[in-house]
């Protein structure tokens, strides 16, 4: 007896022949479309022939009783794959497992604060190549943005960035000193940012003590290692 | 037709003839024009390594002096394919090296080619021209050693994003100084230094090159010196582009960039010193590629370049989380995107890449503004990747009405299943109107919250649609059901993390066969299923590819890791140098 998929789209556009193997496997109990979901389905499945009808709708099909929602896959034994099982239960709205929800949803929220190292998130997502994820693991440093400080002395690979502020401006940026290597350059680049001329600048930077200090009157190396924020100030005053 | 035209007639007119579905058509006319056909075939392109055996493909054209071969699933790329898969190409070598001894051109995508390929390709063909190999892996400097040495005629050396062992930057100098052919050369996959002065030498000596893609290796202040060498480059890959600001590096950089009077595409600009910037504005208005997705550009850089490149047609770009339009209070900020939207009015292709996905800035959003933006202002844009932190079913509906020319839309939200950030609902008409207003899309990637119902719009609408990714998507088997039944030019679908279990997939089997190939990872395909399939269908290969222990009591209704399964006339798989452990391969042979 051929299966069909009691749906009311049009199969007819596709050419291959109507080859449908369900009816092989043996039939599980035939499985309901619950419309608990937000989005509706109109469409019911059938298996093994029998239309679901909207009558069945409130009926408990499931022998062993305890009424829960079904997914739409074969019936699930014997299988050891947490990851996937997390993943079934998160598709249902109507969860009881509400914990194995928070799981997965944390496993994303881990991989965001993570850097695109994935063996702390989702593998093989974002989908970026591998030379693109090198090249953003040398972009980001050990730390936060929000910070200077690099660990080593030489950060060239690795990115520091640090916040700036033009003043008069209320918008911050960011920037990252690792691109630079000397105040030459910064104070370009960042009077660019906020478009101005190098001459019409004054690049200020707050150190580790918390002090505000003239940029230019240390070694960049030493700049570097103690530099925490950036200030950019109108150089008429 | 036995009175039709003489065989030299008939083989000139299919001489003009290129494009594969074209010369299978041709081919299918009659057993004349079957047989003229396979004898002036010189280009085979094999989509997937294991769905012929080179032996059936040497037997039916004889004199083939091009071959492009693809390996690995697409999804490889993001490393879900684990390692020792297959994709080996030296059965392949080997065969087309007994068959084909004048083959001029081998181009090999995600590939494993191991350094005995490579010496066996250089040594097996006397007029070999054209090596390329795309993700590939496998080899190391001495297999390209070999080819330098050995390939006296070579044209074309590319390696695009290759994963190569860096045991000696000195295989360069393998290229003999009679070699003079070359027309294009990139190295830019490389990690270690090559020896400059041989590759000066070898620029030198090649006034055809018409092609060069540096290594990051290849300091700035060297720049120069190969430009001025060769003037003619059409296209041209930088190194590391930055150093110590140096006028006189600044200098003759800028003047050895207006030298090159042909220049059409830029890329390379590892770390970029915004101040060398400018030296190669004087090529801006020239060219149509411009390939800056290795540095982080800044705002005001983007937007001086991109306004000068008024002819551009391909622009990659990694945008600073800043550069994206900001909303903040009442003005959005003005960026390199708003300036590429009035500027590239020819622009075609836009790939846009961020730099930090990961870092969560409150001040910064990688928003959709900039897609609409563009959208809005490039008539002829045609091809969109873009990754972003926020979308909303209006901005879509927007892109979508203002580009019904679109045929390939790779979107990338972030974060997995996001919803429209203004309505929380499903990216569900978004997607939709694309699908729907997109009437020749072939190629869709798509991300967010998705219910069953956008794989509705794309099996009404995607009828053009040939390779389709989903990722985090979909509710029920309604969906997968509603992409196999109605899109009829599907050839390539890949699937990852989504509630897909054996019933669509059961219920379309024959539909498989139509395709190059299924990729499925982390859904709900029974092994049980798996097994049917490969039973009832002596048309495909059903792989199971699952890492974990007990393979083989694996039950028939747990569901599998990964499942590939692909349409081949080869039979069962051949030719692995080695023997999967963990993967099985389900196919019972006839």
């Amino acid at each position: 007896m051929e299966l069909q998929l009691a749906l009311s789209l049009s199969s007819s556009s596709s050419s291959h022949s109507q080859l449908d193997l369900n009816h092989y496997i043996h039939p599980p109990k035939p499985i309901q479309m619950e419309d608990h979901h937000h989005f509706k389905r109109r469409k019911k499945l059938s298996v093994n022939g029998h239309h679901v009808n909207d009558d069945d709708h409130d009926h408990d099909h499931d022998d062993d009783g305890g009424f829960h929602i079904i997914p739409q896959t074969l019936p699930l034994l014997f299988c050891n794959n947490p990851k996937y099982n997390q993943q079934l239960l998160h598709q249902d709205d109507d969860n009881d497992d509400d914990d194995d929800d928070d799981d997965v949803q944390s496993t994303f929220i881990l991989m965001n604060h993570k850097n695109c190292g994935e063996e702390n998130g989702v593998i093989g997502w974002p989908p970026v190549r591998s030379s693109m994820k090198r090249l953003c693991r040398q972009k980001n440093g050990g730390g936060d943005g929000g910070g200077g400080g690099g660990s080593d002395g030489d950060g060239r690979s690795k990115s520091m960035y640090v916040k700036v502020q033009m003043e008069g401006v209320g918008i911050a940026r960011k920037i990252d000193l690792n691109l630079h290597y000397s105040y030459h350059t910064l104070t370009h680049t960042l009077a660019h940012m906020f478009g101005k001329c190098n001459e019409d600048v004054k690049l200020t930077y707050q150190d580790k003590e918390g002090d505000w200090l003239l940029a230019g009157d240390v070694p960049w190396g030493s700049f570097m290692k103690t530099v925490q924020r950036l200030k950019l100030l109108k150089s008429s005053c | 037709m036995a009175y039709s035209f003489p065989e030299e007639v008939l083989e000139h007119v299919f001489s003009f003839i290129s494009s594969e579905k074209d010369r299978n058509a041709v081919s299918l006319v009659c057993k004349s024009w079957y047989e003229m056909e396979r004898w002036c075939r010189r280009r085979i392109f094999v989509g997937n390594c294991y769905a012929v055996n080179p032996k059936i493909m040497i037997r039916r054209f004889p004199e083939v002096k091009s071959i492009e071969l693809k390996g690995k699933p697409h999804f490889a790329d993001f490393n879900l394919v684990p390692e020792g898969w297959g994709g080996y190409v030296y059965p392949w070598i080997v065969e087309i090296a007994r068959g084909y001894p004048c083959l001029e051109e081998i181009r090999l995508k995600r590939m494993v080619v191991t350094d005995e390929s490579l010496e066996l390709i250089s040594k097996s063909f006397k007029n070999f021209k054209v090596l390329v190999l795309s993700s590939c892996e496998g080899f190391s400097t001495d297999g390209l050693a070999a080819i330098a040495a050995n390939c006296r005629n070579l044209r074309v050396l590319e390696l695009r994003e290759c994963e190569v062992e860096d045991l000696s930057g000195h295989w360069l100098s393998h290229f003999p100084d009679s070699c003079t052919s070359l027309e294009s050369l990139n190295i830019a996959c490389l990690l270690s230094e090559v020896s400059f002065s041989a590759l000066e030498r070898l620029v030198a000596r090649s006034p055809n090159l018409k092609t060069l893609r540096l290594n990051r290796n290849v300091p700035l202040e060297k720049l120069s010196t190969l430009l001025q060498l060769a003037p003619q480059l059409v296209e041209f890959g930088t190194g590391v582009y930055s150093a110590e600001i140096r006028s006189d590096v600044y200098a003759s950089l800028t003047e050895a960039f207006s030298g090159c009077k042909n220049l059409k595409g830029l890329s390379g600009f590892w770390e970029v010193i915004p101040a060398y910037l400018p030296a190669f504005y004087s090529v801006c208005s020239r060219l149509t590629t411009l390939n800056l997705s290795y540095a982080t550009a800044q705002s005001p850089e983007l937007t001086k370049i991109v306004s000068q490149c008024h002819n551009l047609q391909r622009l990659l770009v990694c945008l600073d989380a800043y550069l994206y339009p900001i909303q903040v209070l009442d003005y959005i900020e003005d960026t390199g995107l708003n300036a590429l939207a009035l500027s590239c009015k020819d622009l075609q292709e836009l790939r846009v890449f961020p730099s930090d996905p990961f870092v969560a800035d409150a001040n910064v959003l990688l928003t959709e503004q900039g897609l609409v933006s563009v959208s809005e202002g490039c008539p002829k844009l045609q091809s969109v990747l873009y990754f972003c932190r926020q979308m909303s079913n209006s901005a879509l509906i927007t892109i979508a009405n203002n580009r019904p020319n679109l045929t390939c839309f790779r979107l990338c939200i972030l974060e997995p299943r996001a919803p429209d950030y203004v309505t929380f609902e499903p990216l569900d008409a978004g997607f939709g109107a694309i699908v729907e207003n997109c009437k020749q899309l072939r190629r869709l990637s798509m991300s967010g919250l998705l219910t069953d119902r956008v794989f509705e719009h794309i099996g009404t609408h995607g009828k053009k649609l040939d390779m389709l990714s989903v990722a985090f998507a979909g509710e029920s088997d309604l969906g997968l059901h509603h992409v196999l039944s109605g899109c009829d030019s599907l050839r390539k679908l890949e699937i990852r993390d989504c509630p897909f279990g054996d019933k669509a997939l059961l219920a379309n089997a024959s539909k498989l066969e139509t395709m190059r190939s299924l990729w499925m990872s982390s859904c709900g395909v029974s092994f049980g299923a798996c097994k049917l399939l490969g039973e009832k269908m002596p048309g495909l290969n059903v792989e199971v590819i699952d890492e974990r222990e007990n393979l083989d009591s694996l039950h028939e209704s747990c569901p599998v890791e990964k499942l590939y399964i692909y349409r081949t006339v080869a039979g069962q798989r051949w030719g692995s140098n080695k023997v999967l452990k963990k993967a099985l391969l389900v196919k019972e042979s006839d």
